[in-house]
């Protein structure tokens, strides 16, 4: 039996005060298989896995490897028994290189007295053997998000992971870097080891799994072969009924207002991140960007809100010339912006949900009187902000932290809408958030359209930008490679966001990097 | 059973989802540190307790004299204490409140020096806004440093306080210095118009500097709760990426910060000066300025608890002169005060943590008497 079954869970529960994260989860992993644990957010996903990994420790339970009961002390201690975790955010040393990071810790090699380029040699050859390469000289904090989870995933392997966790690994991967980490999975999985594939994403983890197993409310719901299992069917399971969608209405899109041309702009590392770009938005239309993560849509969307002043080009809205202006500037002519990273830019974490709702208003004249803040227009503001997402009005004192993922976007949505009066720029406003969190603002984003708002709309997932918009472009290497109007041909998106041919994209990168 | 009982897993520290309460653990970890060094000092001291502990009540609460020098000490380091605490909202650590107290002085002495018969209510205000205004201009230079260079503020503003200190010795030694004295580097007296008193409160001396020091940090603490700079304060202290998206002005709102965490400083200089010392000299601070950084790191903000966080931290520092006493080395204190803050560490460190016992359930249910005993 300890053949088939490197590890099993056996009853594992797992509380947080009343609550029960994990239920008396059961779980076998077989020897060879790829095993998907799908859950919407909150379903006990990752604690399962951090119980499993000696993050935590059951309340109740026991986790057997190789058919003996043992106790985890430590993620470390776990990864000596071959179970390495490749986080849902990557844990990097930003201000050291790629290869540094790869052997920090690691006892292997006599890190700090290393000469540099045998470690970069070294960490190289490491990278082509799990044929996960990537610039080993880069610092972290000048790696894609892509590329530090490439690297977590590539410590993880060179550190003898047999049982290879990846949590929500794809939310962050190019289609052509998915393909590469199924292959990885697919490799490992072929010599005999067991991958277990968090994820959200049906699709993927119908394309990928061997078996696969859902969670809801914290409970293993059901486990089942890929060849039983069909989309609709996994849904269900996943969400315990029908799967609410956003209800749409074509309207007329108005006149134009956003013009965007020949901008340019770019990136942290001073590389061009995009070039020469002209859009418009109009009035009532939901624009769709497609594109494969790294294409610069972060740049554009920064650039569109005042954040990241461009090198060159034109934004106007409504007639009025904001390139080169502050991001207040950008607010007063009605510009909104959601931006990716929402508990760091968008909203700051350990302050009140008040001072979050008012933050792109506070210096404004009706929320001040002379040097102080006026106390009773700021909540009046708040509460407007928080009652036009629905939000709960009573907590207006909580941190934003403690808010889970989908009220922290409502709230960030809700503020940014009541700014927008004019234009609306959401960077991937619905990454990680749940099915129903995920509707609800895919509805709030719908109204804005009615309403006659021009949005942007930056997604990763083509299904819903096709579900969303009025029109969409496909953005590739800074630019707009193509626009789509009515009907949309999936494949010919697909195509664009591939570049005319994939391998230029390849080479593309390289000489960048050089 | 017993074999069961074995195989259960063992106690270990796992991470809390969110940290515990934050007053709890606070108070209960600096009044473990308070207790702690206590024993640690009269161990070390070989002084006896009872003897001690008359010594340290006469010397706060139990006599006159003893309560307004207590006093006297908790104002300037609730002052030093602000000059740390407001940039440390920000994330910005000022631990040139030495430097920065001395310089407050050294414009208020000056201004007694070029207007000796002014009368006080006029050569007062004007020691006081000297000091402000040396003592802010005196921490702007790390400040810009800071936010224009990327120049670490911890080591500049350290440095600075070197700086200062020669530039005390200089002013107190050969240009203000009293020639008569010998031994301690000291100037003369500063005007005797301008020498603050005492307010008698029954039997009791309140000094001006105290009061006044409660009012300044009460005026700061309200004005940054009240005001859009103390909210701008709050969103770039949580995240300076979120405040440049508000739109900000970072930069300039992070000098204003060490500007005025200097004018606090300098004005704990003055009140020193006019109440205590009297004379410009390195008297000034004992250590005052980094005894201030503790103080605003266990208070954990600029609210009532830096008050009391001072006056915790008079008491140890009083505490350390009565053992001096008894024969006891007077850096006694800083050993006190070093305890209290690795107290208060473990202190917030542990609030993340919790301790499990996995095989707890279990265990219970193995020991029927007492789980039927609770049913």
């Amino acid at each position: 039996m300890s053949d088939e079954t490197p590890v099993a869970l056996r009853g594992i529960t797992k509380r947080y005060g009343d609550l029960k994260a994990n239920d008396s989860v059961d779980l076998d992993l077989r020897k060879g298989e790829v095993h998907a644990l799908l859950g919407e957010n909150g379903a006990g996903k990752t604690t399962l896995m951090n119980v499993l990994s000696g993050v935590l420790a059951p309340d109740e339970g026991e986790i057997l490897i190789g058919g003996e009961a043992v106790t985890l002390r430590s993620p470390k201690h776990a990864l000596t028994l071959g179970i390495g975790v490749v986080h849902q955010h990557p844990r990097l040393v930003e201000a050291l290189t790629a290869a540094e990071n790869l052997f920090i810790g690691w006892d292997v090699v006599p890190g700090l007295f290393r000469r540099r380029s045998a470690l970069v040699e070294r960490a190289n050859e490491l990278g082509k053997q799990y044929k996960l390469e990537l610039d080993m000289e880069a610092r972290g904090w000048q790696l894609s998000i892509a590329d530090k989870q490439r690297l977590e995933i590539l410590r993880t392997l060179t550190r003898g992971a047999k049982v290879l966790i990846l949590d929500e690994p794809t939310s962050v991967l190019t289609p052509a870097e998915t393909q590469g980490l199924f292959d990885l999975m697919h490799r490992h999985r072929d010599e005999g080891e067991s991958v277990v594939f968090i994820s959200h994403k049906l699709r993927e983890a119908l394309s990928i799994a061997d078996r696969i197993t859902v969670m809801r409310h914290g409970k293993n719901v059901k486990t089942l072969e890929r060849s039983d299992a069909d989309v609709d069917m996994i849904t269900n399971l996943m969400i315990g009924g029908e799967v609410p969608t956003a209800s749409r209405k074509k309207t007329k899109a108005g006149d134009t207002v956003m013009e965007v041309a020949g901008l340019t702009v770019q990136d942290d590392r001073g590389d061009d991140a995009v070039r020469d770009l002209s859009l418009t938005l109009a009035a009532g239309e939901i624009v769709g960007v497609a594109g494969v993560t790294g294409n610069g849509q972060r740049e554009l969307t920064e650039a569109l809100a005042g954040l990241r002043a461009p090198s060159a080009g034109r934004i106007n809205v409504a007639g009025k010339v904001l390139a080169g202006r502050s991001c207040r500037a950008f607010v007063r002519a009605g510009v909104g912006f959601v931006p990716e990273d929402r508990l760091g830019t968008g909203l700051a974490g350990s302050e009140t949900i008040w001072r979050n709702a008012i933050m792109r208003r506070y210096g404004a004249d009706q929320l001040t009187r002379g040097p102080l803040l006026d106390q009773a227009a700021s909540h009046e503001m708040a509460r407007k902000v928080v009652a036009a997402v629905k939000l709960s009005a009573d907590d207006l004192e909580t941190p934003v932290r403690a808010l889970s993922g989908g009220h922290a976007q409502r709230l960030l949505t809700g503020r940014e809408m009541e700014v927008g009066s004019k234009v609306l720029i959401l960077a991937f406003p619905t990454r990680g958030l749940d099915v129903s969190a995920a509707a609800y603002l895919r509805q709030t984003i719908l109204n804005a359209r009615d309403r006659g708002i021009a949005v942007l709309f930056v997604a990763e997932e083509l299904d819903e930008i096709l579900e969303m918009s009025d029109r969409v472009v496909v953005m590739y290497e800074g630019l707009i490679n193509a626009e789509f109007e009515g009907e949309v041909d999936r494949e010919a998106v697909g195509r664009a966001m591939g570049g005319v041919d994939r391998s230029a994209r390849g080479g593309a990168r390289t000489e960048a990097q050089a | 059973m017993i074999d069961a009982l074995r195989t259960l897993p063992a106690w270990r520290i796992e991470r809390r989802a969110k940290p515990g309460g934050g007053v709890r653990y606070r108070v209960g970890s600096v009044a473990i540190g308070v207790v702690l060094s206590t024993a640690f000092a009269l161990l070390v001291s070989d002084a006896d307790p009872s003897q001690f502990f008359e010594g340290l009540w006469n010397s706060t609460f139990g006599q006159p004299a003893g309560f307004e020098y207590m006093l006297t000490l908790t104002a300037s380091l609730l002052l030093v204490g602000l000059a740390a605490a407001i940039p440390l909202k920000l994330g910005l650590w000022n631990i040139g409140g030495d430097g920065q107290l001395f310089l407050g002085a050294w414009g208020a002495f000056a201004m007694g020096e070029l207007f000796p018969d002014m009368s006080s209510s006029l050569l007062i205000p004007l020691m006081f806004v000297a000091a402000a205004v040396c003592a802010a201009a005196w921490s702007i230079v790390p400040a810009i440093a800071r936010v224009y260079l990327n120049v670490n503020e911890i080591i500049s503003t350290l440095m600075f306080n070197f700086i200062a200190a020669s530039w005390v010795i200089y002013w107190a030694g050969s240009k203000w210095g009293e020639q008569a004295s010998a031994g301690s580097v000291k100037s003369e007296s500063v005007p005797e118009q301008t020498i603050l008193e005492s307010i008698p409160v029954g039997d009791y001396l309140i000094p001006i500097s105290f009061v006044f020091a409660v009012i300044f940090g009460g005026l700061v603490w309200l004005f940054l709760r009240r005001s859009v700079f103390g909210y701008e304060m709050s969103i770039i202290g949580s995240s300076p990426k979120a405040a440049t998206y508000a739109g900000m002005p970072t930069k300039r709102i992070m000098l204003i910060v060490f500007a005025l965490g200097g004018v606090a400083a300098g004005l704990a200089g003055v009140t020193e000066m006019l109440t205590n010392v009297q004379r410009y000299g390195p008297a000034l601070s004992n250590n005052t300025g980094y005894t201030g950084v503790v103080v605003a790191v266990l208070a954990g903000g600029f609210g009532p608890q830096l008050l009391v966080m001072a006056l915790v931290f008079a008491i140890i520092s009083i505490a350390g002169n009565v053992l001096t006493i008894t024969g006891a080395p007077s850096e006694l204190v800083f050993a006190m005060y070093g305890l209290t803050l690795i107290c208060a560490a473990i202190g917030q460190g542990l609030r993340h943590v919790r301790i499990v016992n996995p095989g707890r359930a279990e265990r219970a249910a193995a020991l029927p008497s007492v789980a039927g005993a609770a049913k």
